[in-house]
């Protein structure tokens, strides 16, 4: 099922704050203040005002608020020029915008094979300059 | 500020908290303090104490609640636990199940 | 007057620092260390493994090592490149692959 259809989205509004698990299968965007584990198998979003220390697992993180806390995704996580995070990224794509602020691991579950066929470890043949 | 929407698919177990207004259609156990109006939707259940300004249910609530203001509880609400308000409106085909205290 | 800039193309096997007080373009393979006082760009085609140090540094081919840039490390969409970074300032472009730690000052609001 790639087909992605954002019907629903919960917005946790700037002054409003939760501190537990939510857990859920819609879009979620928190612009105020959350604490726990976010799960939902569809797109989060930490607003800009939003700040946030929980463990994160959701279809694609976007964040542009502060977010303290390590993210599992299959699919893109974008950190942009108003995020701050501290934490590890699981994800197969990620963004980092200029002006955005991290510290942590990050793993792309892509294929760790590199994307150019070449490889230090695999000398080309003698000579060659595969120039593109 | 606008109303923060808990969408229907969402399960909520904690402590939630705020100045603006909430409307519930999902889950949500714990506890919840708004200093605002809370609707609890149809379809949605409340497992919490509740302490609002004004609750208005449609839904299902177990806990106790406390309103600075009105709670309406609506047709075909379940309400089990105990009532602090100020007024009430009951329609017809409310459950309530606890008592209700109306302090003026 | 600006410095120069080198260029490293082919295959070039470093044992020991390769230090550059200038800017430094690799277009070719590199092993070893390389200490760049200016910028380092590694071109689409560059293959580096080596730890890296430069002032700011630009990647858009593969790049495995302990690397920091002081002023910045942008990783474009074709590179694929293996940490750790330590710098103050990183863009990671859409389709780049980046593996490893990322450390970096972060001013996080009160209350996180």
């Amino acid at each position: 099922m790639s087909k992605k259809v954002q019907e629903n989205i919960t917005i946790f509004h700037e002054d409003i704050s939760f501190m537990g698990k939510v857990a859920g299968d819609e879009a979620i965007a928190v612009a105020g203040h959350m604490e726990g584990t976010i799960q939902t198998s569809q797109d989060l979003s930490i607003e800009k005002t939003g700040t946030v220390k929980a463990d994160i697992k959701a279809a694609s993180v976007t964040v542009s608020g502060a977010l303290v806390g390590n993210v599992d995704s299959k699919g893109v996580v974008s950190i942009t020029k108003t995020g701050r995070m501290v934490g590890d990224i699981k994800a197969s794509r990620i963004i980092i915008q200029f002006g955005a602020q991290f510290k942590g691991s990050v793993i792309t579950k892509e294929s760790s094979a590199g994307k150019n066929s070449q490889q230090i470890s695999r000398k080309p043949a003698s000579g060659s300059k595969t120039k593109r | 500020m606008p109303v923060t929407t808990i969408g229907k698919s969402l399960i909520l177990d904690g402590e939630l908290q705020g100045t603006s207004g909430l409307s519930i259609q999902g889950i949500v156990k714990g506890k919840i303090e708004i200093d605002n109006t809370i609707t609890v939707e149809k379809g949605a259940v409340i497992k919490a104490d509740i302490k609002a300004k004004d609750v208005q249910i449609l839904g299902e609530v177990k806990g106790n609640i406390s309103a600075s203001g009105n709670v309406h509880y609506m047709e075909d609400c379940t309400v089990v636990g105990n009532t602090t308000t100020a007024r009430i409106l009951i329609a017809d085909g409310a459950s309530i199940k606890g008592s209700v205290h109306i302090n003026i | 007057m600006t410095d120069p800039i080198s260029n490293i193309e082919g295959d070039i096997h470093v044992n020991g620092t390769l230090s550059c007080d200038g800017d430094l373009i690799i277009d070719g393979q590199l092993k070893g260390q390389l200490s760049v006082k200016g910028n380092l760009t590694i071109t689409k085609i560059g293959n580096v493994a080596a730890d890296t140090e430069a002032a700011k540094l630009t990647i858009a081919g593969n790049l495995n090592g302990k690397i920091k840039a002081d002023k910045g490390v942008l990783i474009k969409s074709s590179a694929s490149v293996v940490g750790p970074v330590e710098t103050n300032s990183i863009v990671i472009e859409d389709g780049a692959d980046y593996s490893g730690a990322i450390n970096m000052n972060v001013e996080l609001p009160k209350g996180l």
